[in-house]
């Protein structure tokens, strides 16, 4: 009985299994893309942060001597408390980007294609050891194949169909939470975005106003003047970072959205991650560079 | 309009003017003016600069705000998706003992 409820089991279960794993194989995806995001994105929080402080320093720095001492120690104190506000507000963004890449963590690893491979060996092992109690259990074939050899095929669309389940009941309770929270993230990145241009911009302005000065009073110029004028007239590097950040947020939440509506194709996923793996290797570039 | 959008006109605005004003052509304007056109564009300078990061901070706080408040969710989430990965876990180790058991009365039962 155990085996003809096992026969007709397997079709079923394997036609089930190619939609579950096809399923799975999509949250896995979409869950290593949030995590690679949400990663990279720390790297360019901290360097918009190091940015505000260096522009407002320079800036300070520039117009000191025109300041009387009261008009300084009241500038420096107001831009410090904003300085303090400003990182403290990016960290609390990176904080809870943190609490994103946990999520994202879990679903992983619910949705690992190898996640639950142990109940598979454990059946077997099961099964082995009943065979042992019973030689005819041992020797019961189906069609031409033996018994034992089933049980992998029969242990994984089990597992396939729990974790797909699984993973759409967190779907249901938790669709609009997840695409407020990437929207959110988009929005956050933006606005940094926008900050960390104008900083980076005006922090290679006031070194291109020092090159002009230089070049244009009486004394010897630096050595390295005519070499350094280059960077000085190119676009910072940096700026291209701080966009990535906010174009992946965007793809990120654009791919929930089909993934939860099951309409998330092979393109939606290439979109998806050509822009990660873009800010990726610009976060990784930004490191290699502070290193 | 909302107000994150009035935020977010004003601050690319200020970035612009500040921008404007750091920029050699900016900068050279500023150094050739007479003493007192000098210290008001200086002072403007500042006050730009003081207020740029005052908005920054305030859409980044509304942002952060937001987020906070999706926090308990996001947590429960993760925990909800742990909880059904340790169940699949538990299956295994159900089965591991059930194997365990099984061998141990192979041992004792004679074999069929």
């Amino acid at each position: 009985m155990t085996l003809v409820c096992r026969y007709l089991v397997i079709p079923l279960a394997a036609i089930a299994s190619s939609g579950c794993a096809a399923r799975l194989n999509q949250f896995n995806t979409f869950a290593q893309a949030g995590i690679t995001y949400t990663t990279a994105s720390q790297t360019l929080l901290n360097e918009a942060g190091h940015a505000a402080v260096n522009t407002d320093s320079a800036l300070l720095t520039r117009h000191r001597d025109e300041m009387s001492e009261a008009r300084r120690r009241a500038i420096i104190n107001e831009s410090d408390k904003k300085l303090k506000d400003r990182l403290a507000v990016l960290d609390l963004i990176g904080a809870h980007g943190r609490l994103l890449a946990a999520y994202f963590q879990a679903v992983a690893a619910l949705s690992d294609p190898k996640a639950g491979e142990s109940v598979g060996t454990s059946a077997q092992g099961l099964y082995d050891a009943l065979a042992k109690i019973s030689p005819r259990l041992k020797e019961a074939t189906v069609g031409s194949q033996t018994v034992s050899s089933f049980i992998p095929e029969i242990a994984d669309p089990v597992v396939a169909i729990f974790k797909a389940r699984a993973l759409d009941n967190e779907l249901k309770a938790r669709a609009c939470l997840i695409a407020k929270e990437l929207a959110l993230q988009q929005a956050a990145f933006q606005t940094i975005a926008a900050e960390f241009r104008t900083d980076a911009k005006e922090l290679q302005q006031f070194q291109e106003v020092d090159s002009i000065n230089q070049f244009v009073s009486s004394g010897d110029l630096a050595p390295d003047w005519a070499s350094q004028r280059p960077a000085l007239l190119a676009s910072p590097s940096t700026i291209a970072s701080i966009d990535a950040a906010a174009k992946a947020a965007d793809q990120l939440g654009k791919a929930w959205a089909a993934l939860v509506s099951g309409r998330l194709d092979g393109n939606g996923f290439n979109l998806l991650m050509t822009d990660i793996s873009n800010l990726l290797t610009i976060t990784q570039t930004i490191q290699s560079a502070i290193k | 309009m909302d107000a994150a959008s009035i935020y977010s006109m004003t601050l690319a605005q200020l970035d612009q003017t500040e921008l404007a004003m750091t920029s050699p052509e900016g900068d050279a304007l500023i150094q050739a003016a007479p003493p007192q056109d000098h210290k008001n564009a200086v002072e403007m300078l500042l006050d730009v600069h003081e207020a740029r990061l005052a908005l920054g901070n305030a859409s980044l706080q509304a942002i952060s705000d937001q987020l906070k408040a999706n926090e308990t969710g996001l947590v429960a989430g993760t925990a909800a998706v742990r909880a059904a990965l340790n169940a699949l876990n538990n299956v295994a180790q159900i089965l591991n003992t059930v194997t365990t058991l099984v061998g141990l009365v192979a041992q004792i039962v004679p074999m069929v």
